[in-house]
């Protein structure tokens, strides 16, 4: 098993840079140096150990601990599994239970998930042998599992590959031109694959990695806030954050931020064009991939004047497949036509997962002719068109997932919730206030419970953003002529 | 005058964080109601505005925690009248 991979050259970079800043968490800078130390501590314990797992387990806070555990796991040749600290309990235990990791790394003692040998791992007396290398000790083919909102009402697990990460920092070091000047903002949960990106590019190539804060104000405001004090040069972002921080946009001009990666959900060009005034230094570049695909499958770089004209619907557009990928649209029958433009969007390649854990939903991965060769296609459920410039358009999903600030859920799991929970009848709606603010409503048959009652039921199963705005009970569900709910009028209401 | 601007803090924070029982104190945050994010803050905010009649800007808004924080802020904009 190579120990070259480029996106885990974090070793390398604390031998080079050693009095650098490598991570920025609660409130304090760690040099790689210390970094290195930390690294190299924790393998040290997993060798110490003699630790086989193959899939590790890691309880993650929003802190330098996680990072350092992240990043020795990989050191170690083992995938990590990151599970949030204060996620709801009944969810980790599932997670744990469907990916069988052979060991949970925690800060802490977890009684609660005992079953499961536990390695607890703190940095009260870090003692390390300096002449440690660090080379992996486990043969393993994945890079890390994340965890999604699953259709069958419960999460699913993406298995991401190591030559599929690969792949991605190679042409993400190739297209763009960081350096290890640069300072990166990692504002996302580590369950949520761009956060790889936020955290392991600049760790990779001698950057400085900024944690956003904990804070008990908003989390938006304060993403705008550390990118202005900070001086962050880099960062990716959910679209929503330019929408919920529209008010405040005119009153800045930071011209600090080189690149600003928009990845996640559907970046509207009105809202690009706020961004840019308020970043006027920034490039901006509209990422796609879906966590299937590894962190990003297509780039678009927007400019003011041809995004206009190239957005569809007030969309910018995905952009260019990355390469070494195929795509091919399929369209609503099912019938490949090679000169289709409107259709399914499925793709091909290094970066592309075999399957799921446990390999549930087999029917997403199809195997499909490509210049007279089979090949297995991931089937997105994107509907996209392709533009004459050769670029890809959306158009919106084939399916009920939908994006809720950036993250992607299933309403199904949440009525599979709710269901058992309340025992009637229930759907979920999206209610947008505007094209780029969405959010939930649930619509339940009249029980024996109160909203409050509901939601705190709820809360144990999923986490905070698939909790509904609001819960509106209702006599009777409407129906169409077909019998099924009739979403259309839900929405009116 | 701050328990004017408690009561009529109490009235914007009760509907737009769909609480109808709502009792603000000085120490209340987003982390203690369901219904304050990103996306209520704002709202709030904005009525905040209009009803105060006051411009809060970003470099004031990111300092804010608490309802206390708030509250502070207008007292001190308003002159304590």
């Amino acid at each position: 098993m190579p120990n070259s991979y480029s996106y885990n050259q974090v070793f390398t970079k604390t031998h080079k840079y050693p009095d650098r800043q490598a991570v920025y968490a609660e409130g304090r800078y760690h040099i790689y140096a210390e970094l290195n130390l930390h690294i190299k501590y924790i393998y040290q314990q997993l060798c110490l150990n003699k630790i086989e797992a193959k899939r590790i387990a890691i309880i993650c806070s929003n802190d330098f601990w996680t990072v350092a555990t992240i990043c020795a796991v990989l050191k170690y040749g083992a995938a990590y599994v990151p599970i949030l600290n204060n996620s709801p309990l009944e969810r980790k235990k599932w997670i744990i239970n469907d990916v069988q990791p052979g060991l949970i790394l925690a800060q802490s003692t977890l009684p609660e998930l005992e079953k499961i040998p536990t390695l607890k791992i703190d940095f009260d007396d870090v003692m390390v042998n300096e002449d440690l290398e660090l080379i992996p000790q486990i043969s393993h083919s994945e890079a890390f599992i994340l965890y999604t909102s699953g259709s069958t009402g419960m999460p699913k697990g993406v298995p991401v590959p190591k030559d599929g990460l690969d792949h991605c920092f190679e042409w993400m070091f190739d297209y763009f031109n960081f350096d290890e000047n640069d300072r990166f903002l990692q504002p996302f949960r580590w369950t949520f694959d761009i956060s790889v990106f936020s955290f392991l590019v600049p760790l990779s190539i001698g950057a400085c990695c900024y944690l956003l804060p904990k804070s008990s104000g908003i989390q938006s405001l304060t993403i705008l806030d550390c990118l202005k004090k900070h001086e962050i040069t880099v960062v990716c972002l959910v679209p929503s954050v330019i929408s919920l921080t529209r008010k405040y946009l005119p009153e800045l001009k930071v011209p600090s931020l080189r690149y600003s990666l928009f990845g996640g959900e559907a970046l509207y060009n009105n809202l690009a064009q706020l961004w840019k005034n308020a970043f006027p230094n920034a490039q901006i570049v509209n990422m796609y991939g879906p966590s299937e695909t590894t962190i990003y499958m297509s780039y678009y770089e927007w400019d003011f004047e041809t995004s206009s004209k190239e957005s569809l619907n007030n969309i910018v557009p995905l952009g260019k497949i990355l390469p070494n990928h195929e795509f091919i649209l399929l369209d609503i029958n099912k019938i490949i036509e090679e000169k289709l433009t409107t259709g399914e969007l499925c793709i091909s390649g290094i970066q592309l997962i075999a399957n799921y854990v446990n390999n549930i939903q087999q029917e997403r991965f199809v195997e499909l002719f490509w210049k007279d060769e089979k090949r297995i296609f991931y089937k997105t459920g994107d509907l996209v068109q392709i533009n004459d410039n050769g670029n890809l358009l959306f158009i919106g999903r084939n399916d009920e997932q939908v994006q809720i600030q950036g993250h992607r859920v299933e309403v199904k799991e949440i009525e599979f919730h709710l269901s058992n929970i309340t025992k009637v009848e229930n759907v979920i709606i999206v209610k947008e206030r505007n094209e780029a603010e969405k959010y939930l409503v649930a619509f339940i048959k009249k029980c024996d419970l109160v909203d409050k009652e509901i939601k705190n039921a709820l809360i144990k199963h999923v986490p905070h953003y698939m909790i509904p705005r609001k819960i509106i009970f209702i006599d009777k569900l409407p129906r169409n002529l077909n019998g099924k709910v009739d979403k259309k009028a839900l929405k009116l209401l | 005058m701050k328990e004017q601007i408690i009561q009529k803090l109490q009235i914007i924070f009760r509907e737009v964080f769909d609480e109808p029982d709502l009792i603000i104190d000085e120490n209340l945050d987003a982390n203690q109601l369901d219904m304050w994010d990103s996306l209520t803050h704002v709202d709030m905010l904005t009525m905040v505005e209009e009803e105060f009649e006051i411009v809060i800007p970003f470099e004031k808004v990111i300092e804010f925690d608490t309802a206390g924080d708030l509250i502070k802020y207008i007292i001190e904009l308003k002159g304590g009248v």
